[in-house]
């Protein structure tokens, strides 16, 4: 493909929401155009990737000449972009066509489409952009259409309140982010990725500074301690959206931005220590509150939390083709998760709570056959995709143990959160969709009949599930992914991890991990599977574990905690700021304070001001005389200025 | 010779000039300018003929203060009326609505 068809790819979608944004066309017109955008856009995608590497240069953008600031509207599609551009527009082109059947009985359906196309256009521009100035744009562009979409359903107080939080907890990861460009400015004199990978001097204060402050933003956008507290809240949005944005492309963002400056954080690796203890804490937390959740959509939002964690642990070990591989899978099987629970949530017309759920299984064996798919896939059953990536990120970390404490303590970390992440996945799948004796019955004596998926929906579930199924081994098989993604990080040869004296590592981590999973699935399936095993959670729960099931059910407090430690001190300190900036300082001595002096002095001038006309005329008359008189003195300067 | 005309036209500027300063009747007080714009005229026609290098500059200025006079005056006697229409009264005492 030539590249002046690059522009395109982000540009249909901006188009789908000019159109659905502005004309507000009936449903039908409204579902045609927010689909055939992204679809386009997938099929132009396909093109890129084979043609990748390609760049093309739309327009210049930003350019300030003393400072030799230049920033060129300039779209790059590498292999590492090439990948996501896929992830984003086809996964996104199966969950826009699912939403027209799900949102089919909004009265926004225009307004949804629009949202989720112009979502679609800042994350390709996210992907595409060939410097960080442009990915900042593309970062806040998807910043704001999460706020929008996760408040979709406004008139609602929680869910507005739920967006707010998104989007400021977004916006101190942000503040960080910026700063971070600041560096790599005053690091490279250049934002473009490439001629910053190229530059071999790399001064490792500055790259510190650097990587930490954009890990901060990454925090941010991907979840991650201590600002990931927005994510679960996020679910106040449609589930599409949860699915497209806040599961399988936008929180992913963050590990994508770090597989980008690759260069950079191979260059900080103190950073680098961080990153992979805040990602095993968040993984491992996230999981843990995740056992505790009885919202469907709830387990789901800290699973990814905690997924993403994981990630950002591939990251860590520098093994980049890990953490984007994670990305990959997990795009596919919490799509389908996350569609998936939309499609119970929907057949229950709005129940969301999975202790009134059960039994499903029977009803909606189609539905049911997909969703255990996705969770396998979750769960890291051995041949499933979330398997293979799970794997090369222990792997990765496994072998950077030797050397760090840091990375042996992750990995123990990781290895425990995949066995939670087993647990919580198969308990989640047995309490929605296993009968239940004598618990189900309530739903099958409801007055209304269950809302059966149609073809729009379980259409794009199937195809999740096949790629939730077998991407992993397609993209494992050979090395496949990672020769593939090797250009990106400049080097050609297959990661000591997965071959030559690595061997060994990923063969104890292929025993591990199995072992995990079937730990954690095998402990879920005797506690959930039969109605004493429950039971006897329950008397657990109430009995000798209360206190440490409140606190997990609680999340730990942070809300809590952040609620006095972050949010009681600004609110305090905006108080203050009103009263002494606001009340005193502006308002009494600037505004009215103005106002009092003009009004003194005008007291004052206003005196000679009689109103007499004779008065007036005899001051006339005295100021010509002081005139002329003045003239007369200085007759020959007149002369010379008024020659007659 | 010439001090002659110059003494009259200063006399006539002086009355006219008293008169605006002293008078209260807006009437007179219109009537005291023109006094003083004719006394400009004369001392400007005495002017020209003593310089009699300066051409007709000094008599075309003369007829072009009659005109702007001419027009000044028809306002001025306009606001007059005007004034006295809307206030019964054309006494500069009572027209202070000006005072600050």
């Amino acid at each position: 493909m030539s590249s002046f068809m690059l522009w395109l790819i982000p540009v249909l979608p901006l188009a789908g929401f000019l159109v659905n944004g502005i004309l507000r066309p009936p449903k039908m017109v409204a579902a045609l155009v927010g689909c055939a955008g992204p679809i386009v856009s997938f099929v132009l995608s396909l093109i890129a990737f084979q043609a990748a590497p390609v760049e093309q240069n739309v327009f210049g953008w930003i350019t300030v000449v003393g400072e030799k600031l230049h920033i060129p509207f300039g779209l790059r599609v590498d292999q590492l972009a090439a990948v996501m551009l896929l992830v984003v527009t086809g996964v996104g082109s199966l969950i826009h066509i699912y939403s027209v059947s799900y949102m089919n009985d909004d009265e926004g359906f225009a307004r949804f489409f629009a949202y989720l196309n112009l979502f679609m256009f800042s994350m390709l521009v996210l992907v595409m952009g060939d410097s960080v100035a442009l990915m900042f744009l593309g970062w806040e562009g998807v910043g704001l259409c999460s706020y929008l979409l996760i408040g979709f359903w406004y008139k609602d107080l929680k869910n507005a309140d739920a967006g707010k939080k998104a989007f400021i907890t977004n916006r101190i990861g942000d503040f960080g982010f910026i700063l971070g460009i600041f560096c790599l400015w005053q690091m490279f004199h250049t934002l473009d990725f490439k001629e910053m990978s190229g530059h071999h001097a790399i001064d490792e204060k500055w790259a510190t500074a650097a990587a930490f402050l954009l890990f901060v933003g990454a925090c941010g956008k991907s979840a991650q301690i201590p600002l990931y507290v927005w994510l679960p809240d996020a679910m106040a949005g449609p589930t599409p959206v949860s699915a497209l944005i806040h599961a399988a492309t936008m929180v992913t963002a963050g590990v994508y931005m770090m597989a980008r400056m690759n260069f950079l954080y191979v260059a900080a690796p103190g950073v680098l220590e961080l990153v992979v203890l805040i990602a095993a804490l968040t993984a491992f937390m996230a999981g843990v509150i995740a056992v505790a959740q009885n919202d469907i959509k709830k387990v789901l939002a800290y699973s990814t939390v905690s997924q993403l964690g994981f990630m950002f642990a591939g990251i860590a070990a520098a093994d980049f083709t890990a953490g984007i591989f994670h990305v990959v899978t997990h795009a596919f099987f919490k799509a389908l998760l996350f569609l998936g629970a939309g499609a119970v949530i929907h057949t229950l017309h709005g129940e969301q709570d999975i202790r009134k759920m059960g039994g499903l299984g029977r009803k909606l064996p189609a539905l049911t056959a997909v969703f255990v798919i996705g969770g396998l896939a979750l769960a890291g059953m051995p041949g499933t995709s979330g398997f293979f990536s799970k794997d090369a990120i222990l792997a990765a970390v496994y072998l950077k143990s030797g050397i760090y404490m840091s990375f042996a303590a992750a990995w123990t970390l990781l290895v425990v959160t995949a066995s939670l992440t087993a647990f919580y996945t198969t308990r989640l799948v047995l309490l929605v969709f296993l009968d239940r004796e004598g618990h189900d019955a309530g739903h099958e004596e409801a007055p209304h009949e269950l809302h059966k998926p149609g073809l729009l929906m379980m259409g794009p579930l199937a195809v999740l599930a096949v790629l939730s199924l077998a991407a992993g081994v397609w993209l494992n098989a050979d090395h496949r992914f990672e020769k593939f993604l090797g250009p990106v990080w400049g080097h050609e040869e297959v990661h000591p991890a997965h071959g030559g004296h690595g061997l060994d590592a990923h063969t104890v981590n292929v025993y591990v991990s199995i072992g995990a999973f079937v730990l954690g699935a095998g402990l879920s399936a005797v506690l959930y599977a039969r109605s004493h095993g429950r039971e006897a959670v329950q008397r657990w729960v109430e009995g000798p574990m209360k206190g440490l099931h409140r606190l997990v059910s609680n999340k730990f407090y942070v809300d809590e905690i952040y609620e006095v430690l972050v949010i009681a001190p600004v609110r305090m300190g905006a108080t203050v700021a009103w009263f002494l900036i606001d009340r005193i300082l502006i308002d009494a001595i600037l505004v009215n304070g103005t106002g009092r002096l003009v009004y003194a002095l005008g007291g004052i001038v206003r005196r000679p001001h009689t109103g007499s006309i004779n008065v007036g005329a005899v001051s006339f008359v005295l100021g010509v005389l002081a005139v002329l008189s003045y003239l007369a003195i200085h007759f020959e300067a007149w002369k010379i200025a008024f020659p007659f | 010779m010439m001090g002659h005309y110059l003494v009259l036209s200063a006399a006539m500027f002086s009355i006219g000039a008293y008169g605006v300063l002293a008078r209260r009747n807006l009437l007179i007080i219109l009537m005291s300018i023109e006094l003083m714009l004719n006394g400009v005229n004369i001392a400007l026609l005495a002017f020209a003929r003593m310089h009699p290098e300066t051409g007709t500059r000094g008599h075309v200025f003369v007829l072009m203060v009659m005109g702007v006079a001419a027009a000044e005056v028809s306002v001025g006697l306009a606001l007059l009326i005007a004034v006295f229409r809307n206030r019964q009264t054309v006494d500069t005492g009572d027209l202070k609505s000006l005072k600050g």
